[in-house]
């Protein structure tokens, strides 16, 4: 689901920041249509808050669906 | 007990292991995409009560990925046809069809009623209204949901774990994400997404470890990749359900972007018992409809006008390609008359049906 909103299923960017939501922030500017999206952020395959820390490389984003 | 042979020689399960599956009460919400396949093998391996709750209807398009159905269920209740289904793959259990909404009326006494929730359902007011009445219940939630190629399972509430909104607190803002219905979804991905929900319940129901408490799994079917992000319980989230349990009954779950809109095809329509046809088109759009019985009141007149609207039939509401028909429905589901369906294809797809 998150791909159709960025056009990708992955992306390396430079953070200099700090946290989740900073890291959320650079996101919605690079892919705008996220914005729109709800999501989980996920470091290190475990889910963080948006006050955490962003320290691993890998970070996944991940939406609720509702289908069955 | 041939039947389950092939369970009791494993050693892992055993005739004691079998005997707990017998005993294992089992509900089941929603008989749609993923209750189908979860249905079919709780009931083959035996679970000894099955509850099935599902106010839809089987339409034709649900029998690329709903297993249970056939053309012959066209237009039956399907926590009905699916008992029947069942019944006829194991008639040794309880298989008990529950034909009408999942509520804050009635699903503290259903839950209370069974050991483990299997949420199969395809909108996000259900699954916290699942969620809140597990949690005050105190039952585990065996979860799936798909969207388009992609599936999650997990499991809530299991032995003081996590739960669902401990995973997503609220619901997502209001048309953000799409059903089934509107995106459309690859028919094996509930299939393949079901079968692991009742992989989990049958090791939640043999005592086994590893199961996917505090997990999501995720799936992706186009590249068959998988992978598990875990999550932490939150405290808050859960005592926030608990402090409403005396509200419960009274609180609203119908977010707008979920207010679901029933939609009938012509041919169920007309097959349809104790149907009340009511066209709300202009008086002047053209072909005009030679139905019995039939009301005309065109859409802005239709909240001065509820009290024609008889409670107790299935209200069928009738507009020219099927748009504003669904206006209607959800102006009927604010009065709180809820047994009403939007024409697919309006009266331009029932003229040519007839």
């Amino acid at each position: 689901m998150i791909t159709e909103h960025t056009s990708c299923k992955e992306d390396h960017i430079e953070f200099t920041k700090i946290t989740v939501s900073d890291l959320i922030d650079e996101l919605n500017e690079l892919y705008p249509n996220l914005k729109t999206l709800d999501f989980q952020v996920a470091i290190n395959n475990k889910i963080v808050d948006k006050e955490s820390r962003v320290t691993e490389k890998e970070i996944a984003l991940l939406p609720p669906f509702s289908g069955g | 007990m041939s039947r389950y042979s092939r369970h009791i020689i494993l050693s892992e399960i055993g005739q004691h292991g079998q005997k707990k599956i017998n005993k294992a009460k089992v509900l089941v919400v929603g008989a749609g995409g993923l209750g189908c396949p979860v249905l079919q093998y709780l009931a083959a391996a035996g679970v000894g009560t099955i509850g099935i709750i599902d106010d839809d209807l089987v339409e034709e398009s649900n029998l690329q990925r709903q297993v249970l159905f056939g053309s012959s269920s066209l237009g039956i209740n399907k926590a009905i046809a699916a008992k029947e289904r069942l019944e006829d793959l194991n008639a040794t259990i309880d298989i008990q069809a529950y034909p009408y909404r999942l509520d804050t009326s009635n699903a503290l006494s259903l839950f209370n009623d069974y050991d483990i929730i299997m949420d199969g359902t395809d909108n996000f007011e259900s699954r916290y209204l699942i969620n809140d009445a597990a949690v005050l219940t105190d039952k585990p939630i065996v979860y799936g949901a798909i969207y388009k190629f992609e599936g999650q399972v997990s499991v809530f509430n299991y032995n003081n774990g996590p739960t669902y909104r401990c995973l997503f607190s609220e619901a997502p803002k209001e048309n953000t994400i799409p059903n089934c219905s509107e995106i459309g979804v690859l028919g094996v991905l509930p299939g393949i997404i079901g079968a692991m929900q009742a992989n989990e319940t049958l090791k939640i129901i043999l005592g086994f470890d590893h199961i996917l408490t505090g997990q999501l799994y995720c799936y992706d079917a186009l590249t068959s990749n998988a992978f598990t992000i875990s999550f932490d319980k939150n405290d808050s989230e859960i005592m926030k359900v608990l402090a409403g349990k005396e509200l419960f009954g009274s609180k609203s779950y119908n977010l707008s972007c979920s207010d679901r809109i029933l939609e009938i095809s012509s041919r169920t329509a007309l097959e349809k018992p104790n149907a009340q046809f009511v066209d709300i088109r202009e008086p002047d759009e053209l072909p005009r409809l030679d139905l019995p019985d039939l009301l005309e009141i065109p859409l802005d007149k239709l909240e001065q006008n509820l009290k024609l609207i008889p409670r107790d039939k299935n209200i069928i509401l009738i507009c020219r390609s099927g748009v504003r028909s669904k206006k209607a429905v959800s102006i009927f589901h604010k009065h709180k008359i809820m047994n009403c369906y939007s024409l697919r294809g309006g009266a331009v797809e029932l003229m040519a049906y007839k």
